[in-house]
């Protein structure tokens, strides 16, 4: 059964391989191109990284997604890991429950942004920051339950048990025994939540107005406009920052004995 | 004066959501400082009866009393009672001390105390020196006596079990039963143990309840359940044992087999239909005729201390023999059994009539 | 009581949730799909989704996402395959992940360049002596980019499939004398379904609705519903018709999965 790929498979892998990295890598060369365009690579220069950090616009709208992607992801952690606890201690209507929750997982971006809109438009809300957020909150709940009810679902309820019998009160229980077992499929909902806030364009794109923007509508716009080695720039920061993040999602299932993979992959 | 019945259950009834009734009309008392198992097959209702005492689950109707106060609604937290789980449920995210420490924390006891107190729980299940180990690390005789510390760190007056040998191998399950028993002697305490293991309760308890079908089918020591089984269910599922029906003739002559026996049972309405049980332990192999009943070995399984042999009588009535002498299979042989050896059984008696006869025909022997 | 209240306190936020967030949308959508571009009640816009111009636009949409669940199915299967064959499997399958959490648009705009009149894709094609021609606004860079997106989604279902299966049915397949083909067709395939499933219901949902790639790559060459529903939305202002289109996609994706069973990412 363990035999090794053959010639041809190992072929087959290192073109797959090349392929999904050949973009990234091939944005990352050229943003090292004094001559302006990506293709034809005329000579070394550092000139759009420094016309990237003396924008002061961009720089904003990356604060903006950083600070969009770090609130949404905490405050659906939170609402999530309460939704999971509650769904999990529901005895009757599990299923259609976790039915509701599931809708935004598996609704396209295009339904989410465009009923999102409808929702902001009838509430009388004026699009900008708080829309987005709003948004980034909903759709990063769901996820954020779907990997805190497995570790709630492994844990052995009679440890819940036991804890009452040693004289816990209820919110002892939850502090000292739920949240403490619970705190890795806590971290990879989170993390989860930071990932899809800071990928996600098409509910942005809807749900933002004018004077708000996040990096995806950003580039989006640029990237209407033609080429422009700002954005190589700019993905090359983004990649070591998103290799930085793997590293430490990495080190983080190392630690705590592969168990947010495991939930993670599941 | 302290009452000596520390738990009393008053006609209590558990019934599920979907109305199973899994604890039917149950009254019983515990007393203070022995050593009690509750014994029955699984869903019979004896860790019903735990979690009752425990307050993980109030009953439907009846009374649960403690220490002379009714604590049917209780909450857990605020009971003087600790539980040893069946999967000893620790805190896997907690080491040994911080988990045997967990109630004294939930109390706010001072830190000096509670690291003297665990210290001496952890010292009473020869545990000293592994306070900073993660359960992990700990195999599973080990943890056992974590779970054992971290119920009796808190000094409950009760300390409730629920089947904490089964997950171990057969060895450290017997030198489990010894500690067990000792710790409670040295403790003091009730200890309330629930297992669906007759030899694990014969060995361990002072009093055992036979549980069934949600109802106490009989409680007494173990000698009075072994000898003196009250209906079918118990004298098969304590011990082994031959049961065939039989007829009362009279007071102390039973008919069974197609024979009659003398016998010490009495006050049993003459000509009613009983059933008989004889011990495999009680029969004696003798020659051909010289015995009680005549039987043919039907077959035979070496069992190391002794043979376990199947024979049957003319009647078709199968008695299983524990012997150490060598029978073949197909050999006519005769059994002997001293009338002592005899237990009959009425078919369908309560508790309460048995004990009252038993009184009665007792007494009549003293007076007669 | 009191209590009871308090202690579900906690469940408060997520009931809001779900009743403004997941089920206020989904009436709203089906709300407005009843109302024509001035706002009043009719069933019109229902009547022009059934004409040939929607019906051709829903058809050609479902043509595009099933060949791009297709393709990357092909690719997908032989590749999560290899890859349970290697050493360090894990550190493998997370190489495949990491492009997935580089921002799309960045992606995208990557093939701008590569598929560009002078990028790599042309002089690719020059020096094998095919010579260069216009790759970028076709609707085979359309199907490139969108496969080259959803590959590891496909991946990652099919790879842990795969890897959770218990290696001595193969041995007891080849015990019984089963040809590579057969262990293969009649064991391993059938045992992966699950995960062949899953794969094909996370990317045939979202190809369906693409629409930043249509523009960016297919130069609005494809439209899809999720195109059509962006048009309606942002451009032309009819919130009805494009909420009419949003509530048949709604209901295909109630159907695919329904066929599929509902499935998280990589489950």
């Amino acid at each position: 059964m363990r035999e090794k790929p053959s010639a041809a498979g190992k072929t087959f892998l290192i073109i797959v391989f090349s392929i999904l990295y050949a973009p990234i890598f091939y944005l990352i060369f050229y943003s090292f191109n004094s001559g302006g365009t990506m293709s034809g690579f005329e000579g070394f220069t550092l000139d759009w990284y420094r016309e990237l950090l003396g924008d002061t616009r961009l720089l904003i709208i990356v604060l903006n997604t950083l600070v969009i992607a770090l609130l949404s992801a905490l405050i659906a952690t939170i609402i999530g890991t309460f939704g999971a606890i509650g769904i999990h201690s529901l005895k009757k209507n599990k299923g259609s429950i976790l039915g509701l929750n599931n809708v935004l997982i598996v609704s396209p971006d295009v339904i989410i942004g465009a009923s999102f809109l409808i929702l902001f438009t009838i509430a009388g809300m004026r699009l900008g920051f708080y829309s987005v957020l709003l948004s980034h909150i909903a759709f990063s709940i769901p996820i954020v339950v779907l990997l805190v009810l497995p570790k709630l679902a492994e844990m052995n309820p009679s440890l819940i048990d036991a804890a009452r019998d040693l004289g816990a009160s209820s919110w002892d229980v939850f502090t000292k025994v739920i949240f403490p077992y619970i705190t890795p499929g806590i971290f990879a909902g989170f993390f989860m939540a930071l990932t899809y806030s800071l990928d996600d364009f098409a509910v942005t794109f809807f749900v933002t107005g004018n004077g708000f923007s996040t990096l995806s509508v950003e580039i989006y716009s640029m990237a209407r406009q033609g080429i422009s080695l700002n954005i190589n720039a700019l993905s090359t920061i983004l990649f070591l920052f998103t290799i930085l993040l793997v590293g430490i999602y990495y080190m983080l299932t190392q630690r705590s004995g592969l168990r947010i993979g495991g939930s993670f992959r599941r | 004066m302290e009452n000596a019945s520390i738990i009393q259950f008053v006609n209590v009834t558990k019934t599920f959501a979907d109305d199973t009734i899994v604890l039917d009309n149950v009254s019983f008392e515990i007393e203070r400082g022995k050593f009690y198992t509750l014994l029955g097959p699984s869903g019979c209702g004896k860790t019903t009866i735990l979690r009752l005492i425990a307050g993980f689950i109030e009953p439907t109707s009846g009374e649960v009393y403690f220490d002379g106060k009714k604590i049917n609604h209780l909450p857990a937290n605020k009971r003087q009672v600790n539980t040893v789980f069946q999967d000893y449920a620790l805190f896997p995210h907690l080491n040994v001390f911080e988990n045997v420490a967990f109630g004294l924390r939930i109390k706010r006891e001072k830190k000096s105390v509670i690291e003297a107190k665990v210290k001496e729980a952890l010292s009473f299940v020869n545990l000293s020196g592994y306070e900073n180990r993660e359960i992990s690390e700990m195999s599973g005789g080990q943890r056992q006596r974590v779970a054992i510390a971290r119920a009796i760190v808190n000094e409950p007056k009760v300390i409730l079990l629920d089947e904490p040998l089964s997950a171990l191998d057969l060895k450290l399950r017997t030198q489990m039963q010894y500690e067990l028993r000792e710790l409670q002697r040295r403790l003091g305490i009730t200890f309330i143990f629930v297992t669906h293991d007759q030899e694990e309760a014969l060995a361990m308890s002072d009093e055992i309840f036979v549980i069934n079908k949600g109802k106490i089918q009989q409680s007494g020591t173990p000698i009075d359940i072994y000898d003196e089984p009250i209906n079918r269910f118990v004298a098969d599922f304590i011990g082994e044992s031959n049961i065939v029906k039989g007829k009362m003739i009279e007071d102390y002559l039973v008919e069974f087999a197609g024979k009659r026996f003398t016998c010490v049972d009495g006050g049993i309405t003459p000509n009613e239909p009983v059933e008989i049980v004889i011990r495999p332990e009680d029969l004696e192999i003798t020659k051909k005729g010289a015995g009680k009943l005549e039987v043919t070995v039907h077959s035979k399984l070496f069992r190391g201390v002794h043979y376990e042999m199947t024979c049957r009588d003319v009647e078709g009535n199968d008695w299983l023999v524990h012997t150490t002498r060598k029978v073949d299979v197909g050999d006519m042989i005769g059994l002997d059994f001293e009338p002592e050896a005899i237990h009959v059984m009425r078919f369908d008696e309560s508790e309460e009539d048995f004990d009252r006869r038993m009184e009665q025909y007792t007494e009549e022997e003293a007076n007669g | 009581m009191d209590n009871k209240f308090l202690r579900n306190l906690y469940m408060v936020p997520y009931a809001v949730w779900i009743i403004v967030f997941v089920i206020a949308p989904i009436l709203l959508v089906l709300y407005y799909s009843f109302l024509d571009i001035h706002g009043n009640f009719s069933l019109v816009n229902y009547e022009r989704f059934f004409t040939s111009v929607y019906l051709k636009l829903t058809l050609s949409s479902f043509w595009y996402a099933f060949l791009i669940t297709l393709i990357s199915l092909l690719v997908a299967y032989p590749t999560a395959y290899l890859l349970t064959k290697t050493k360090h499997k894990h550190l493998w399958l997370l190489l495949i992940i990491v492009p997935s959490w580089i921002n799309l648009l960045l992606k995208a705009y990557a093939f701008i360049g590569i598929f560009g009149a002078y990028g790599a894709a042309n002089n690719f094609l020059e020096f094998i002596g095919i010579g260069s021609r216009q790759l970028l606004f076709t609707d085979f860079s359309f199907v490139f980019v969108a496969v080259y997106i959803f590959i590891p989604f496909m991946i990652l279902p099919i790879f842990n499939a795969l890897n959770s299966l218990n290696p001595t049915l193969i041995d007891a397949a080849n015990d019984l004398g089963a040809s590579r083909w057969t262990t293969f067709s009649k064991v391993i395939f059938p045992l992966t379904l699950n995960g062949v499933k899953t794969g094909c219901q996370v990317v045939f949902i979202p190809a369906l609705s693409l629409f930043m790639l249509t523009r960016l790559i297919a130069g609005n060459r494809v439209i899809t519903l999720g195109t059509a529903i962006e048009q309606h939305f942002l451009v032309t202002q009819d919130w009805g018709m494009g909420s009419t289109i949003a509530v048949f996609l709604i209901l295909i994706m109630f159907l695919i999965i329904r066929l599929t069973g509902f499935r998280k990412r990589g489950a």
